[in-house]
Order: C-alpha cells, then sequence, then structure tokens
C-alpha cells in the first residue's frame, strides 16, 4: 500500500491557492478549500502527508488532547482505539481523511517551498521550489509551529561516538534494547519515550533542565460495543467531543483568568508523583518551582513510575557537550551513553519559513519579526505581505485545547477571504498596520496577565525577547468568533495591477453549495 | 511542602555499580572533583546516599565525597531478608573501598548508624583493607550491640521494661507497622524515632519520607541483624583515629553507646557531643558532620603523594 491515496499531483505554472505543508492544517485546507471549489495545490517537503504525526513516530508518541476531540469536525472518526491516540493512528486517520476527501490529487509530496517572493507588480506570489517555479495568487503557510526540529544552543556534538537523534526524527530501525540510552529534556516528548526506552534500555539517564508538572493521562481503551455504538449514532461521539471541548475550555479560566486556580493541578501533580516515586530525593529534583500551567502541563500514566525504576536517572542539569562515550552536564557531571536522544521539542518562535517568505518591500518575514516578534493579524495576515495566510499562525497556540480547533477556526477565516475575493472581485488583500497593531496589542495585554507571562518561568511559548508570541489568551471559542468572518475595514484591497488574467477557473472540482459548506465549517468543531 | 534546598543532594558527578561479593550490585555516587581527598560515607538502616545531601553541600568541592546505597536500599539491589547480615555490609564496604579508593590513597571513612557498624566490622574482619584504604574513621549516632536494650524508643518505666523491649523489637521488625499508620501518624512515629523535638518541620518530614522509602522487607531483614549485633570485640581492630560523634537526644543510639566506644577504641580522637540532637546527625547537624570530616581529612588523610614520599 502506498503511504498516501495521492501525493503526486502534479505542479501546474500557476494556481489560485498553494498551502504549504500536507499536516493536518494543509489536509484540512486541501478538503474546505475544494469543496468550495477553490483551485488550490498543498506541497508537502516529505514523501508523506501527516506532518507532525509524521515525523514524531518514536516510541510512545501520542497526542494529550482525547482523540474524539483532538480530529476534523467535517470527519469524525468512531473507530479511535484510546481515549487519547498514539501517533500511529493518528497518522492513519489523516491518511483516511486524504482518502475519504478525495484529496489526494491536490498534494504533491516529495515538494519543498526554497522561497517565495511577493511580485508586486503582477499581485502574485512567486513561489520556488524543488520542484520548478510556480505562481500563486494566494499563498497559505500551514507548514506548523511544531515542524523544524530544535537542538540546545551551543552543545557541541561531533566528537560524541554513539548514536545521536531527535524525537522528531527517530530511526525506526535502532534498536535501543540493552543499551545506555540519554534523554535530553523532559518536556512533552519526553516523557512519552522515556517509559517505553526504560523498559528495554540498560540504563536510561534524563537530563533535566526545568521539570514539567504531570498529572495523569487515565489512558483507557475504547471498548468495541463505544465504538458500534458511535458509528451507528454519530449524535453521541458528537455529544462526547462536546463535553470533552467544553471541560477543556473552563481549564482557560486556570490559564488565563486566575492564575491561583493551578494550585490544584500542582497538588494533584504532587499526589501523582508521590504514589509513583517513593524516593525523597528523586522527588525534590521532579518537582517544578514555577506555578503549573507556566510551562506545558504534562499528561502521563507511565513517566513517573518509569523514573522510578532502577534503571533510569534523572540528572537535574543542562547538557552541555557530548563528548566520547559521555553526557556532560552544565555542573560537570558525566553519564555514559551509547545513544543521545534529543527530545527538546521545536523551533515554535523563530519559524525556518519565516525566511523564505519575502514581502511588497522586499524584506523577509523573518527580518519583520526580527524586531517586533512574530505577530498577525487574528494570528492569519501580515502586514507587507499580500494574500498570506497562516493556518496556526502567530498567537493561536493553546495550552488546553486542540489545535485542530483552531486549525478549523482559521481556515474559515481564510475561507471567507477568499469567498470575499471572488464575491467582491478583489485580488489582493493585505491588513492595515493600525488593525494588526490593535490586534496585537489587545492580544499582548490580555497575555501579561496569564499564568503563562506571571508564573515564574521561561518556556517555548516566549521567544528570544520573552515576548509570548505563540499562544491565545483566551479560549477557542472567542478565537471562532473572532476569525468567523474577515472585516474588510482591517484590509487594503486592490484589483490585480496589470490586469494580468486571473487564476484559471477551477476545474477539479464544482463549486458546490460552497456557502453552505463553509456554515459548517464555522460551527464544527464542538 | 517544599524542602530547603540542601535537603536535595547535589547531583553526583559521576555514577557507578560495584558488585559485592556475592554479587549483588551496589549503587556508587562519586561527588566533587577528582584529586580531592576521598572520603567514603555509609548510610545507616532505611536510608540512602542521598541522606548525606545536606552534609555533601558543605564539603562541596573541598573532598571527593564517595556515598553509596547499602544492599536492599535506594538504587542498590534488592536482597532477600537473609542476606541482610553484617557480613554482607563489610562485602559491600569493601567492594566499595576496592573499587573508589585509587591505589596508594587512603580515604576517611564515615558510617551514620548501621553505616558505622559496617565499617567496625570491616576493621574486625578485614584488617588487610583497613590499613590499605582507610586513614581514619567517623563513627556518628552509633552503637557496637545491645541496641534493642539500651534504645529509649519506648518509654519504659520499671517494671514494664520487658514489654517496652518488645515493643521496639516489634516496632523496628515489622514491615507492615509504619505503612498501616496514616501520613501524619508516620511523621509522628518516624520523628520521634529518628529526631529530638528539636527537629523542624523540614527535618521531619524529610526523614519521615527517607525511611518511608526504604522497601518495608529491607527495614524488617536489617532490623534483625540490628537487634542480634555484638561488634564490640571489634572495636580494637579499628586501629585508625576515629572520631565518634552523636546527638545527645538520641533515642535508637543513645549517647551511652558512643561514650563506650570512645572508651574502646585504640586511637580515639574523642567524642563530638550535640547537644539536642537526635539519631539523625547528617540531617539534624550537617555543619558538625561536615566539620568532623573536614578535621579528619585536614589531620589524618594520606593521598599516593605522602605515601610514596
Amino acid at each position: 500500500m502506498t503511504p498516501t491515496s495521492g501525493g503526486a499531483a502534479a505542479l501546474p505554472e500557476r494556481v489560485h491557492v498553494l498551502v504549504v505543508g500536507a499536516g493536518f492544517g494543509g489536509i484540512a485546507a486541501a478538503v474546505r478549500l475544494s469543496q468550495a471549489g477553490h483551485d488550490l495545490r498543498v506541497l508537502e517537503k516529505a514523501d508523506d502527508v501527516g506532518g507532525t504525526w509524521r515525523d514524531n513516530s518514536y516510541p510512545g508518541a501520542g497526542c494529550d488532547v482525547q482523540s474524539h476531540l483532538y480530529s476534523f469536525s467535517f470527519a469524525m472518526n468512531p473507530d479511535w482505539t484510546r481515549s487519547f491516540s498514539l501517533q500511529p493512528e493518528i497518522h492513519a486517520y489523516l491518511h483516511d481523511v486524504v482518502r475519504r476527501f478525495d484529496v489526494g490529487r491536490f498534494i504533491r509530496c516529495g515538494v519543498e517551498v526554497l522561497g517565495a517572493r511577493w511580485d508586486d507588480a503582477r499581485s502574485v506570489w512567486a513561489v520556488t521550489t524543488s520542484a520548478g517555479d510556480v505562481l500563486a495568487d494566494v499563498l497559505v503557510n500551514a507548514s506548523g509551529p511544531l515542524s523544524e526540529p530544535r537542538l540546545p544552543d551551543g552543545v557541541t556534538t561531533d566528537t560524541f561516538t554513539g548514536t545521536v537523534m531527535h524525537t522528531a526524527r527517530w530511526d525506526s530501525s535502532l534498536d535501543l534494547t540493552g543499551r545506555r540510552v540519554a534523554v535530553v529534556g523532559t518536556g512533552a516528548s519526553a516523557i512519552q519515550l522515556v517509559p517505553q526506552v526504560a523498559k528495554v534500555a540498560a540504563s536510561v539517564t534524563v537530563m533535566q533542565r526545568t521539570p514539567a508538572w504531570v498529572i495523569p493521562r487515565n489512558q483507557h481503551r475504547i471498548p468495541a460495543w463505544r465504538r458500534a455504538l458511535y458509528r451507528r449514532v454519530p449524535a453521541v461521539q458528537k455529544g462526547v467531543r462536546g463535553a470533552i471541548y467544553a471541560g477543556r475550555e473552563l481549564m482557560v479560566l486556570g490559564f488565563v483568568g486566575r492564575p491561583a486556580l493551578m494550585r490544584t493541578v500542582e497538588l494533584l501533580s504532587r499526589r501523582t508523583m508521590e504514589k509513583a516515586i517513593s524516593d525523597p530525593h528523586l522527588r525534590a529534583v521532579l518537582t517544578p518551582r514555577y506555578r503549573a500551567g507556566c510551562k506545558r502541563i504534562l499528561i502521563s500514566d507511565d513517566f513517573y513510575p518509569a523514573l522510578a525504576r532502577p534503571n533510569v536517572e534523572v540528572v537535574p542539569q543542562a547538557v552541555t557537550r557530548l563528548e566520547g562515550d559521555e553526557v556532560v552536564g552544565a555542573g560537570g557531571t558525566r553519564r555514559t551513553a551509547d545513544v543521545v536522544v534529543f527530545a527538546t521539542g521545536f523551533e515554535a518562535t523563530d519559524l525556518p519559513v519565516a525566511r523564505h517568505v519575502v514581502g511588497r518591500a522586499g524584506r523577509s518575514l523573518a527580518d519583520v519579526w526580527s524586531g517586533t516578534g512574530m505577530q498577525a493579524l487574528r494570528g492569519a495576515t501580515v502586514t507587507g505581505f499580500p494574500n498570506l495566510f497562516f493556518l496556526i499562525g502567530p498567537n493561536t497556540g493553546l495550552g488546553h485545547s486542540s489545535m485542530v480547533h483552531v486549525i478549523e477556526s482559521q481556515l474559515a477565516y481564510l475561507l471567507d477571504a477568499l469567498d470575499l475575493m471572488r464575491r467582491k472581485g478583489f485580488d489582493v488583500m493585505e491588513p492595515q498596520q493600525r488593525a494588526q497593531d490593535a490586534w496585537n496589542a489587545d492580544v499582548q495585554e490580555r497575555l501579561s496577565m496569564t499564568i503563562w507571562a506571571t508564573g515564574g518561568c521561561s518556556s517555548w511559548y516566549q521567544d528570544a525577547q520573552g515576548r509570548i508570541s505563540t499562544l491565545w489568551p483566551g479560549t477557542t471559542w472567542r478565537l471562532r468568533r473572532q476569525t468567523r468572518r474577515v472585516d474588510l475595514g482591517e484590509y487594503r484591497t486592490a484589483r490585480r495591477a496589470d490586469g494580468a488574467a486571473p487564476a484559471p477557473a477551477p476545474s477539479a472540482q464544482p463549486a458546490a453549495q460552497p456557502a453552505a459548506e463553509q456554515a459548517v465549517a464555522t460551527q464544527g468543531g464542538r | 511542602m517544599r524542602l530547603p534546598h540542601d535537603f536535595v543532594p547535589p547531583v553526583p558527578r559521576t555514577r557507578t555499580t560495584v558488585a559485592s561479593a556475592d554479587g549483588t550490585r551496589i549503587a556508587v555516587e562519586v561527588h566533587g572533583p577528582d584529586g580531592a581527598p576521598t572520603v567514603v560515607l555509609g548510610h545507616g538502616w532505611t536510608c540512602s546516599a542521598g541522606f548525606w545531601g545536606r552534609v555533601l553541600h558543605r564539603l562541596g568541592d573541598e573532598v571527593r565525597a564517595v556515598v553509596y546505597d547499602q544492599r536492599g536500599h535506594g538504587r542498590s539491589e534488592h536482597v532477600p531478608r537473609g542476606a541482610c547480615t553484617t557480613d554482607a555490609l563489610v562485602e559491600d564496604l569493601e567492594a566499595v573501598l576496592l573499587a573508589t579508593v585509587p591505589d596508594g590513597e587512603r580515604a576517611v571513612v564515615g558510617g551514620h548508624s548501621m553505616g558505622a557498624m559496617a565499617l567496625v566490622a570491616l576493621a574486625g574482619e578485614r584488617p588487610a583493607v583497613l590499613r590499605d584504604k582507610v586513614c581514619a574513621a567517623l563513627l556518628a549516632s552509633t552503637g557496637v550491640g545491645r541496641l534493642v536494650d539500651e534504645a529509649r524508643v519506648v518509654p519504659h518505666p520499671g517494671p514494664l521494661r520487658a514489654v517496652a523491649k518488645a515493643m521496639t523489637q516489634r516496632g523496628m521488625s515489622d514491615a507492615r507497622l509504619l505503612t498501616m499508620l496514616p501520613r501524619w501518624g508516620r511523621r509522628v512515629a518516624v520523628s520521634h524515632i529518628t529526631l529530638s523535638p528539636a527537629a523542624d518541620r523540614h527535618e521531619r518530614a524529610y526523614c519521615t519520607d527517607v525511611v518511608l522509602a526504604c522497601p518495608p522487607h529491607t527495614r524488617a531483614g536489617f532490623a534483625r541483624m540490628l537487634a542480634g549485633l555484638d561488634l564490640g570485640n571489634h572495636l580494637k581492630a579499628l586501629d585508625v583515629p576515629a572520631l565518634v560523634l552523636c546527638g545527645t537526644q538520641d533515642r535508637l543510639t543513645p549517647p551511652r553507646h558512643s561514650h563506650r566506644i570512645t572508651a574502646a577504641l585504640p586511637q580515639s580522637l574523642g567524642l563530638v557531643e550535640l547537644s539536642g540532637i537526635g539519631h539523625m546527625t547528617p540531617v539534624q547537624s550537617p555543619d558538625a558532620v561536615a566539620d568532623a570530616v573536614r578535621r579528619l581529612v585536614r589531620d589524618h588523610h594520606v593521598t599516593a603523594a605522602t605515601v610514596t614520599a
């Protein structure tokens, strides 16, 4: 079986909408945009769709949001086998969505976007790819904030004699049985990986810079009768999804409204730790010194028990270098290792794609953002970069709920923009600076009172200047409301300057009831 | 409750595992820089290497401190009750000394409670190891026999002496008794037995957690060993400069043990009595214990260089 049911779409010279990345965002865009009758292509640099859920194939990889919620509102899956899905099942789900909605024909895998420059004269994005040049009226970045692996700064690995890996570039041919493994990091990836490795490895050294608050996942299998029920009566699953959604939205109270509520999370975490770990020394090392929620709250049923195993050691130090067969910690500690796994996350605030996108004034997005941090209007569009849309753009990340919900909100915004272009007959739209500034001022003001700003930690939510450029300070419902419709008052719109022919009319799919489809998209997900 | 910073032991620079004579794997931590004088510390019954944390923080980089988990404790291999013997403790200490004290160097070896008993027993049974690897000894809060008889854990007004003794023995060796208590009850019990009333809430909470972290069957196994301990004859074999240290409020090994030991040692450096302190001297008086170690290192440590000179 080929990994995807498509993925080899032809690359035309010109396309109306070009989407970069075929993860959750790109696939959803392909489905919704094709349903709305837009001409589109999705470019994926890897050989397969799936994005995060293709890359993160390390043992134990899974999602921190319940399966029923972590899926598209327009493609519910009654067959989830666990309350929290593991990576293979989510990856398979994405393949299934591609097949079910027959969007493989819009997706081209193995093509990397090397650069994109706004051609102001022709009012198009001139996109350079590894398979040639493409012109696009609208460019959609769906490459995601968690796609480019990050390694800790200044760690030298060149004299290390063992194997070095990042969790998001897992080599499944590597057998860890009987090996001495060092895992760098105690974040979301590490706590899923460590219990799996500890089962087989001779020793596991966990290098910990800052501990996390960890609460139970309560993972359970979904029995066959429930799955059958969801299949026959989809409303039941919708109800479960709604309940999960509502419960998670309540957590915003703690993150955003009253950080003191997070003490209850800390209490739960301490109890969980006490049950699993009897050694008070280890417990002290694992107890964070910041308010829960400031860094991502992690969920796991097996992390603490794994750390209590005699073959696992937590070294509460940052890694400085790998040398010979040793991992050297910041305090000069040395631990031998055959394999070092960096579970150190992603470049969330320094998006590589930003370096490749050059806007109206000839400046790259990275250049524009280098002074201000990542900024966009409604997490979607950026002044100076006409017709560029983000899925999971600046300040749309969540600490509490499903990013799939955010993606669908942002897709609704994109669809509305494309629909307005079509109906009102303009070709170019660019947010006005004052609208973007006002939006960001409001977001930053609301962020300033949240746990992420006041909790007493540094986290990947913050950029190098300490500005939180990744998170949405509110409910997902609020984000959805604020991205339901494009307010043209916030934009400058224009017709194509040289009167060049617009993109070819949609050929792949008839424009079947776009309005009705859109309504579903904006209401779904609850 | 968050413990003060120095209760969290420093991160060992390296960790190794040493195989004892019967194959039991003993977890060893090395702190401090290579080249500094080696100090080997053995913890007591129901504790673990991390128990020396407050002392290690004070010693810093002055010494190369080797601390290890006694068998059945901490990260060392768990053993059946029958393997919890004085001989086994001697073999474990021997293996640690041979593996961690560099050739030519003789280390300051300290023990707290059962850790000190292991050192006394080693002196009697492995004189060559004592001669080659040990330059001076620290015997903290310990005894060499009559432990149950002389413990003051249960108050014993005259005629009820036998009852008190039975209760002490039962309480020490019953694996379930402590764990059956509620959280506050454990803290009260452990604090009463191991600490003096002067102990603060952190010391109480910490010692309770440390004792509870010890696997019940290990606790029971060594309780039996302790009840039958008689090392009186070995004291004269501990023929190195030795410092004795104890708390005046020690209920488990009351000061009279230390007085007797000090009198019987061939090269006694005297007794450090810590007023108002209980059994857990490395926790309740880390400064005094660190000072005692420093004094032994300063006055008696033998490096490879001094030996060859």
